[in-house]
This record gives structure tokens, sequence and C-alpha cells, in this order.
């Protein structure tokens, strides 16, 4: 498979190229010092696989030339390699299109794991980075549970809700449902304390975030 | 795919890439000489660019030592059944790893005091050593691409070839 590396040391650079020229089956053709370059060597050589470090200063970053190269070289598969074990660079380099995500200080085995699975279609994080990436999934589940309204109201509530949002009183409100006036009162205070809101203009605002309006 | 080495055979390749990556650590090392050369040190810079030259020519020497190594142990052993190794191009390579340590072995001689003692003029000549030892190698890889590497194709029976590949195919980092 044809590589090319991107990093602004050339020390590292050389360290990789070496690396990887030792595996039979991988080739470095190309080697990249910025963003820019980066791109360049891509646009010329069309590798299979392009090993790019996210922080190349002064020239463009990693990340932006990430998102740019994946855009006009689709079938280049990126893989991102940083100092970084943070896990906002790893949404934002996935987000732009990286196939994998590898610690710079990684044994060189990983790295080698890492290429091949990529290449073969798949994507790599490095481990540690993969547990923050799953529970940041979690947690992402956990909140939107949180704030699903059909999860925390009850059925009259959800048929209440986009009424009292489009300014129905609650004798109305009673009469369309069937319901006594004081029934409607009792889910509208309910309503609003399950979900946190103080006011009308609030619950307005609450019932066309969760799509309950239509205009 | 086309490749970007000039040699296909395994055992070639190996140390065509070796040759590759040293290439690219003197080049990196030879960059702080060219600036002794060109004179774009002050004393202060200079003083500093010199530890770093001593830093990266250490850093240089295992990898180069581990490569020669293997060619003085194995390549030319297998090469000097056919052509000799008493004059002719083994010997002369060979001499040509000797010459490359004298002169980095000069240089890490003569820094390896405290470089605060000496003056610009002392600098520049002591990196000369390092300017040799760079120029030495340079030629010295040409040649055993050119000279050497068509031998191994042209001489040694496939059989050797394949040993050879298996006994250079270690990591030299």
């Amino acid at each position: 498979m044809k590589i090319v590396i991107a990093d602004d040391h050339a020390v590292v650079r050389s360290g990789f190229m070496y690396i990887l020229n030792y595996q039979e089956d991988m080739e470095v053709v190309a080697t990249a010092a910025d963003g820019l370059e980066a791109y360049e060597m891509v646009a010329k050589h069309h590798p299979d696989i392009l090993l790019m470090d996210l922080s190349m200063p002064p020239g463009e970053s990693g990340l932006i030339a990430t998102g740019k190269i994946r855009e006009d070289f689709p079938e280049t598969k990126i893989i991102i390699l940083t100092m970084y074990d943070d896990e906002e660079y790893l949404f934002h380099v996935l987000k732009n299109g990286a196939s994998g995500y590898v610690l710079k200080n990684s044994p060189d085995e990983e790295l080698l794991t890492a290429i091949r699975t990529v290449y073969d279609g798949g994507t790599y994080i490095h481990p540690s980075m993969a547990t923050s990436l799953v529970r940041q999934f979690v947690q992402k589940d956990y909140q939107e549970e949180e704030t699903d309204p059909y999860k925390i109201l009850s059925r009259r509530e959800i048929e209440i809700l986009p009424l009292v949002a489009k300014g129905y009183g609650n004798k109305e409100i009673a009469e369309k449902l069937y319901i006594s006036v004081k029934t409607v009162e009792a889910h509208k205070s309910k309503m609003m304390e399950k979900l946190n809101l103080k006011s009308r203009p609030e619950l307005v605002e609450y019932a066309l975030k969760k799509k309950f309006l239509n205009f | 795919m086309e490749s970007t080495f000039k040699y296909e055979l395994p055992a070639l390749r190996v140390l065509e890439n070796e040759h590759r990556f040293l290439t690219s650590l003197a080049d990196q090392w030879h960059a702080i000489v060219l600036g002794f050369e060109r004179d774009i040190y002050s004393l202060e810079e200079g003083r500093e660019a010199l530890q770093s030259l001593r830093r990266q020519l250490i850093d240089f020497i295992e990898p180069y030592k581990n490569h020669t190594e293997k060619e003085e142990a194995i390549l030319f052993p297998l090469l000097s059944k056919y052509v000799g190794d008493e004059q002719g191009p083994i010997h002369a390579v060979e001499e040509e790893h000797e010459e490359i340590d004298a002169y980095m072995g000069h240089f890490l001689h003569h820094t390896r005091g405290d470089v605060n003692d000496m003056s610009l003029e002392d600098m520049k000549a002591v990196a000369k050593d390092a300017g040799e030892a760079f120029e030495v190698i340079t030629i010295h890889f040409i040649k055993e691409e050119s000279i050497l590497f068509p031998m191994v194709i042209n001489i040694l029976r496939a059989q050797e070839q394949d040993r050879l590949f298996d006994d250079l195919y270690t990591p030299i980092i």
C-alpha cells in the first residue's frame, strides 16, 4: 500500500518512513511538513493512507487539512498521529473524516496495526481514546434520555404541551381533550415542574426545540 | 504500483531503506554543518548549534553502525566469495566505513569538553569533520547502490539472495 507521512518534525518523518518501508506490504511514497504540503502530496501520489500529524505549526494544521483532503480525495484514508489523548481532538478529527487516531508514543506495532486496519476498511482508535469515545456516546445517550419529552412526560402531558405552547387557555384545552379545567391545570403544573420551566415563553421555546410546534 | 525504491529484490530493498533513513538523519545534522560553512551563527548560536550537532551525530551513530556491521558481517563476505576483498569494490567500501568512523570519532573527540571555551573559528574547524563524514557517507551509499547492489543481482544465486534477505532483515533502530 502507498503511504504519505505528514509531520513537521524531520526526525519523526525519517523514523516513521524507515519503520513503514521496513514492512513488505507498505511503501512511503512521499513526506510532507505541513497540511498544505500534505494536500499537494496526496494530489500527486494518490496514496492509500495518509499519516497526518495534528499539530504542524507554522503551516496548515492537520485538522484543517484532514477535512479538505477527505473531501477532495475520499479514496485516501487518513490516520491522525498525535501527542494528545484529548477526546475533544478525537471527536473533531473523526468528524473531519479521519479513519484512525494513533498516539505518537504508541509502540510501532500499534501504528502498523492501525494502518492495516484502516487500509482494510476499518477504523482504528487508540485503546484509551476508544474508552473515552464510548463514554461520550453513553453520556450523550443518557443526556438525550434526560431531555427526551417522551421519556419524561405522560401521554396526557404530551397532548397538553403543544396546546399550551400555542396559547390555548385552560378552558379551551379542557374542551378539546374532554377533561376538566382542574385536571388541565394539574397536568400543566406537573409538566412545567418536570421540564423545569418557569414561564410560557420557555415552554414555547422547548416545544419548538422538541418539534411539538409546526407552523 | 510503481515503487519509489530502485531495487525490488527484498534483500536490497532492506539496505536501500536503511540508506534512505540514514541519509535523512544525516541531512538533518548536515544542515548545521552548512550553517557553520555559511557563517550564519553568532558565537552564542554557534555553541548551541555545535551541541545540537553533537547530539544528532551521537543519535546517528547507533543505526549507522547497526547498518554497516550488517553489511560487513553478511553482505561483504558473501560477495567476496566471488570478487575477493583484497582489492576491488568490497575493499574500497570497507575502507570508506573506516574513513567515516574516523571523521565522526574525530568530531566527537574534539567536542567532548565544554564548547563554551571554543571560539567561532574553533567550532567551524571542528564542524568540518562532521561535514567530511557526511560527504563520504553520501558518496559511499551511491557507490554501494550503483556497484555492489547490481553485483548482488547479477552474481549471487537465487538461494543466496533469499538467504541474504533473511539475514539482513533485522531493524537498525
